[in-house]
């Protein structure tokens, strides 16, 4: 009789048994005690025995003998079911993701992305050959990605959120390059939903640059007249006048003011245009310094330097 | 006589009392778009808006309805006076009812994104006041004082009309930008904050303390007129009008005389200002701390830790 039929709840020996008792009862006993090795040689002889004698005219009964054998084999092939299955799901999200963003964003247009591994130091030392040509994954056709080159350095950035500038920004500039992903990360930083330190940060990392792409001037300019941050944007202004000829200065002076409605960078950019030796006040600049003036809610201070800037160059 | 003032003024004093608001915010920003209030950080998870307001009966009218701004639809919290607002994971809050200038109270968890941006009409002085904070602020004044204590940063701060004052008594975090166009800036800062200064005044002085270990990187431009000395001494204005500055031992000499240039590198011929400019590494450099006005003074002090 199997022992676990004689078993109560509570994993104790049914009554009845008296040497089934007393060995439960002084089970501590014997639990110190060997069997002698010749019974486990006779038993696995005889397994054996049975297991060749049920493969061959008893399947049914040699099923608890093949179990131990048996067991690996079933199980492996669940456990490579799931991850498979689990691989497959994982791929098909990560590829919803992928056509949703930039697929989506252009109306299921054709996308063209090359993608260049550059830097790939890992690959390198792991004596993994690195393709020569940009690879071509011609999965993603898409209009705004063509002839635009992708490089990135493995381990680095998120090539998805890169990608995902590039096309944002290919709209203004259709044949825009990222090369360096220090700027693809500073040019993501600078989105407006990003907190005003991020924004900051960004322009700060973009000042210690030895010089400004296209790109990223566009970038500084749109965040000057965009940004809700008026420190954001008046640190953006030094940023792009530290980055320009001093023969560029009034020009650009006069662009950044006429869009800025905060007194502190309106008083600031006057006093520049005020002491600015050879500064030519254009049509905008001197209608927006008549407004300033007009304005019953600016600062009288502010007034003043408006004032001033249209006595000094009237 | 007595009477009547007696009765007149228990009137008065029954018709406002402290009211409150509160709801759960945990992650996400809370932008509070009022002057005139008082933003304390704790360890919590509620914002819990406080005010004084006059009593007044529920509207029955309202039963049921929502509030409606220009802004869209919120929550018109009329026994405090406030509107509150939800876009994605900003929650705005602003008053719904103009009252008597009293301050808004608002505690909130000490880790939360806080922007509190000034909205009004006319100026008038509000001054703006945050304590306890561990997350982001951003705050934005037109005319009024930003006093910030016991804050880690990241900070942004400015003020057109008034003074910021920020008291961090841990080493900062992230960037800090306090920018002050009339106004002084007072910050203090523990003495071992690492940090990357950048200390510029149009017109007014700069005034640190002489514990910190400050390494000057670039002085003030119009000192190239005058050069530099390396001797050392107390910042003093001599009889000709020659002024003497001195940072962690590296003395700059600059004339009232000289040529001015503003921070975008323009000459200002005559002007007569100061236009103070220096970065520095504070203990060998680490997070960026701008500070800025335009007219008022800026002085950098360590706090008692």
């Amino acid at each position: 009789m199997n022992q676990k039929d004689t078993m109560n709840q509570n994993g104790k020996p049914e009554q009845g048994d008296s040497l089934q008792d007393f060995v439960f009862q002084h089970r501590g006993a014997f639990d110190h005690r060997l069997p002698d090795p010749a019974i486990k040689e006779r038993i696995l002889s005889q397994l054996q025995e049975a297991k060749e004698h049920g493969k061959a005219k008893e399947p049914g009964k040699a099923k608890i003998h093949s179990l131990p054998e048996v067991m690996p084999a079933t199980k492996t092939p669940r456990r490579l079911r799931f991850w498979s299955v689990a691989a497959s799901v994982a791929a098909l999200l990560v590829l919803g993701v992928v056509a949703s963003l930039l697929v989506g964003r252009n109306n299921g247009g054709v996308i063209a992305v090359e993608i260049e591994i550059v830097g790939n130091e890992a690959s390198q030392q792991d004596n993994v050959p690195v393709p020569e040509e940009p690879i071509q994954n011609e999965a993603f056709q898409n209009e705004a990605f063509q002839n635009e080159v992708v490089k990135i350095e493995p381990g680095k950035e998120e090539p998805l959120r890169e990608m995902q500038y590039n096309f944002i920004n290919s709209k203004s500039e259709p044949n825009k390059v990222l090369v360096d992903t220090k700027e693809s990360r500073i040019l993501a930083l600078l989105e407006p939903e990003e907190p005003a330190s991020k924004r900051m940060e960004a322009l700060l990392e973009m000042a210690s640059m030895p010089e400004l792409t296209s790109t990223m001037m566009a970038k500084l300019k749109h965040t000057i007249n965009h940004d809700p941050n008026s420190n954001v944007r008046s640190t953006a202004i030094g940023l792009l006048l530290g980055s320009l000829p001093m023969e560029e200065h009034s020009q650009a002076i006069q662009e950044v003011f006429v869009l800025q409605d905060d007194p502190s960078i309106q008083l600031e950019l006057m006093m520049a245009m005020a002491n600015h030796d050879t500064i030519q006040i254009n049509n905008s600049t001197a209608d927006r310094l008549m407004a300033i003036t007009k304005n019953p809610l600016a600062f009288d201070f502010v007034k003043e330097q408006a004032y001033a800037v249209l006595l000094k160059t009237w | 006589m007595a009477l009547l003032i007696g009765c007149a003024t228990l009137t008065f004093a029954q018709t406002k009392e402290l009211q409150e608001h509160r709801f759960k915010k945990t992650s996400g920003t809370l932008r509070i778009e009022m002057g005139l209030v008082n933003v304390e950080g704790y360890k919590g998870d509620e914002v819990i808006v406080s005010r004084m307001v006059e009593t007044r009966a529920k509207d029955p009218r309202a039963e049921g309805l929502v509030g409606l701004s220009s802004n869209g639809l919120g929550r018109n919290v009329e026994e405090v006076g406030i509107f509150i607002q939800e876009e994605g994971d900003v929650t705005k809050i602003r008053l719904s009812k103009m009252g008597k200038s009293d301050t808004v109270f608002v505690k909130v968890p000490e880790h939360l994104h806080v922007v509190i941006q000034e909205a009004v009409l006319f100026y008038s002085s509000h001054n703006i006041s945050v304590k306890g904070m561990a997350g982001e602020l951003e705050v934005a004044s037109t005319s009024g004082n930003i006093n910030l204590q016991n804050i880690t940063g990241p900070v942004t701060a400015r003020t057109a009309v008034g003074n910021i004052e920020a008291v961090f008594n841990t080493p900062v975090k992230g960037p800090v930008s306090l920018i002050a166009t009339t106004g002084f800036i007072d910050v203090a800062l523990p003495k071992s904050t690492k940090a990357m200064l950048d200390l510029n005044s149009m017109m007014g002085e700069l005034f640190v303390a002489p514990e910190l270990n400050i390494d000057v990187l670039t002085e003030d431009i119009s000192s190239k007129e005058s050069g530099e000395k390396t001797t050392t001494g107390a910042a003093t204005v001599g009889t000709d009008g020659t002024e003497v500055v001195t940072l962690s031992g590296r003395t700059v000499v600059r004339t009232a005389s000289a040529s001015m240039f503003d921070r975008f590198g323009n000459m200002m011929v005559g002007f007569p200002g100061i236009n103070s400019k220096v970065k520095a590494k504070l203990n060998g450099g680490g997070e960026d701390i701008i500070l800025r006005s335009t007219q008022g003074k800026i002085y950098l002090r360590q706090t008692g830790n």
